[in-house]
């Protein structure tokens, strides 16, 4: 019997855990600007879910903002390939960090954490 | 009537681990439904272990000889490549993944894990002694 009660107990441990893990606020936070300066004003989103840049692609105009948006449990960057460009850090679930790119060119970028998520921006 | 078998503690310790078996796999199997399912390679892993982990259990449950020593040390293998998995996941990238966040069903996961060691060990251990004791071994 003591054994099947501490099965039990751990039983509704794991589904009070994973329930409340799988719940949040959906309060942004937006952090300061990991980009460059010039930004007029235009934003696009870009949401991180599923360990998936959505959309994996967007196209731009000079100066505008990028907006990344976690909906994941787990940490998540957009870091640009060649490591100088621009990094995010770490952004954390329903957090949203900024990325303003003011020069024309076509940008990957990749996930810290994760290197298989991939994404472009293309300026032009 | 015919009164219960009580149990022997090795047979309560096995019953335990097969319940923690089955958590370490639900949870895995919990964690690749809901979050890891689209990431290579860690998908393939995380639900290899929950059909490892019913597969051990459904093992164990059904033996209780030399067999169940050697299943629960597969089950103690297992269970020490996960925790060992999720080590360098902590700290460094393992398969182009790495777990930055230490979420509720990470920990949770860590403590089974941890439980699946101690608790199949311990019946490891009772059960050999139990055997060299048996009459005729």
């Amino acid at each position: 019997m003591l054994v099947v009660a501490v099965v039990i107990a751990i039983g509704a441990t794991l589904v009070i855990v994973l329930a409340g893990g799988s719940s949040g606020t959906a309060t942004s936070s937006p952090a300061p600007s990991a980009g460059l300066a010039g930004s007029k004003g235009k934003m696009v989103t870009v949401d991180i879910s599923m360990f998936a840049y959505q959309p994996a692609t967007v196209t731009i105009a000079p100066g505008t903002t990028v907006a990344f948006t976690n909906m994941d449990s787990t940490e998540h960057t957009a870091t640009s390939n060649n490591g100088t460009t621009f990094d995010t850090g770490a952004i954390q679930q329903h957090q949203t960090k900024i990325v303003t790119l003011t020069k024309p060119g076509t940008y990957g970028y990749h996930c810290a954490f994760h290197p298989f998520m991939t994404g472009t921006i293309i300026v032009k | 009537m015919t009164p219960t078998a009580k149990l022997s503690r090795s047979d309560r310790l096995r019953f335990l681990a097969i319940g923690l078996l089955l958590l370490e796999g639900g949870v895995h199997l919990q964690q690749y439904t809901g979050l890891l399912h689209s990431v290579p390679t860690i998908n393939t892993l995380f639900l290899l272990n929950a059909i490892s982990a019913a597969l051990i259990s459904l093992a164990l449950a059904a033996t209780r000889d030399q067999a169940a020593i050697l299943i629960a040390l597969s089950a103690i293998g297992m269970t020490v490549i996960a925790l060992v998995s999720l080590a360098i996941t902590r700290t460094s990238v393992l398969f182009n993944y790495s777990e930055p966040t230490l979420r509720a069903p990470v920990v949770f996961a860590a403590l089974v894990e941890l439980c699946v060691v101690l608790v199949a060990s311990w019946f490891v251990t009772l059960r050999i002694h139990e055997l060299s004791k048996a009459p005729g071994v």
